[in-house]
């Protein structure tokens, strides 16, 4: 009595995760022919590969301090891939070395002459 | 005997800073790059010729001071040799100016060295400060010398990012956003850079000739200063041009 019971529980649990699956598939445009459909982020994964133009996608390493982290997502320039943000950034290194440059010729560091 | 212990102590105020390590008298300001080189370095030698002027002891002394300005002479060269933002003509100017600061100082340990007459070993660590100026003139001239040639670097840089954010007022005009704001901010942004170049152009040719003769009669340091506050507000203008760029971009969004 309790193997048909679980049999069915089985492929009805198969059914939803195949049926999520397809219904995650189709609201991205589909693409998902090429991956299995074990899961969804594996679907998803596939997806990405398959569809997204060679845009570099945001580093998960040190990004510029004036960057909007969630520029990616709210359809603003990619931080990363904006030369914009490496000019500036690059500007306020320049400017901190002048601020360098101008502690390092106070008086104050006269060395007792 | 009287008039020759404050004559020597005279002269090591001059040459070094035998007082004004002991005394804590210098205000306690580290600099980010070549500096000092460690003001209290030499305070052992200093005590010790205060305690006692003797050869040995001024000799000591004399060499201390001699060495720590070595050291930040090499600072200095390193500095310059791998500085991206002076000119050719800059680093070489500094470069020559700090060669020739370092065979003097080198030339004066070898007198130094040689030297068995207390008297003359006083007149010889006077030298060491008021012959080459190492803190009061070298150190300035390569710091602000090269603040001035960031300064007129930035003028590219600058130059680029126009570029861009003129394309890209362009564009959003071309789409039908309004781009007054922006247009305003970059506009602002070059006026900036213009006026902070304007200050910093001059810079490098008034500062590079000065002499430690000059700094001595007083005609050097008016002009270091005046320097260190053209380069003070040039760098007030970089930053503005940069919150300026900044907020046409913030407006194109």
């Amino acid at each position: 009595m309790n193997r048909p019971v679980r049999s069915v529980t089985t492929l009805a649990a198969a059914a939803l995760i195949l049926g999520m699956a397809v219904v995650g598939c189709a609201g991205h445009n589909g693409g998902a022919v090429n991956g299995p459909a074990g899961s969804t982020s594996v679907v998803q994964t596939a997806r990405t590969g398959a569809t997204e133009p060679p845009v570099p996608t945001p580093a998960p390493t040190a990004t510029p301090a004036d960057a909007t982290p969630s520029a990616g997502s709210t359809g603003a320039p990619n931080a990363t891939a904006d030369p914009l943000y490496a000019m500036l950034t690059n500007l306020d290194q320049l400017l901190n070395g002048l601020n360098g440059s101008l502690s390092g010729s106070e008086t104050g560091t006269s060395g007792g002459e | 005997m009287k008039t020759r212990i404050p004559a020597l102590f005279a002269g090591l105020v001059l040459g070094g800073s035998l007082l004004l390590v002991s005394s804590g008298a210098v205000a306690a300001v580290t600099p980010p790059g070549p500096g000092p080189a460690g003001k209290g370095v030499c305070a052992v030698e200093a005590t010790a010729a205060r305690a006692g002027a003797t050869v040995e002891t001024l000799r000591a002394f004399g060499n201390c001071e001699i060495n720590r300005r070595l050291a930040t002479l090499n600072d200095l060269s390193a500095r310059v040799s791998s500085s991206k933002v002076l000119t050719g003509s800059d680093a070489a100017a500094l470069t020559a100016e700090i060669g020739s600061t370092r065979a003097g100082l080198t030339s004066l340990k070898a007198t130094i060295d040689a030297e068995t007459s207390i008297p003359a070993l006083k007149v010889d660590i006077v030298k060491i400060a008021t012959n080459y100026r190492v803190y009061l003139l070298v150190v300035p001239q390569v710091n602000l010398v090269s603040g001035s040639d960031a300064v007129l670097a930035s003028q590219a840089r600058f130059a680029t990012l126009n570029t861009n954010l003129t394309a890209r007022i362009a564009a959003a005009k071309a789409k039908g956003k309004d781009v007054t704001a922006a247009q305003a901010d970059l506009d602002k942004m070059n006026a900036a850079v213009t006026a902070a170049v304007g200050l910093a152009s001059p810079l490098p040719a008034a500062l590079l000739p000065l002499t430690p003769a000059q700094y001595n009669g007083g005609t050097a340091g008016p002009i270091l200063a005046n320097a260190r506050t053209a380069l003070g507000k040039a760098r007030d203008d970089l930053k503005a041009a940069v919150a300026d760029a900044k907020a046409c971009r913030d407006a194109l969004k």
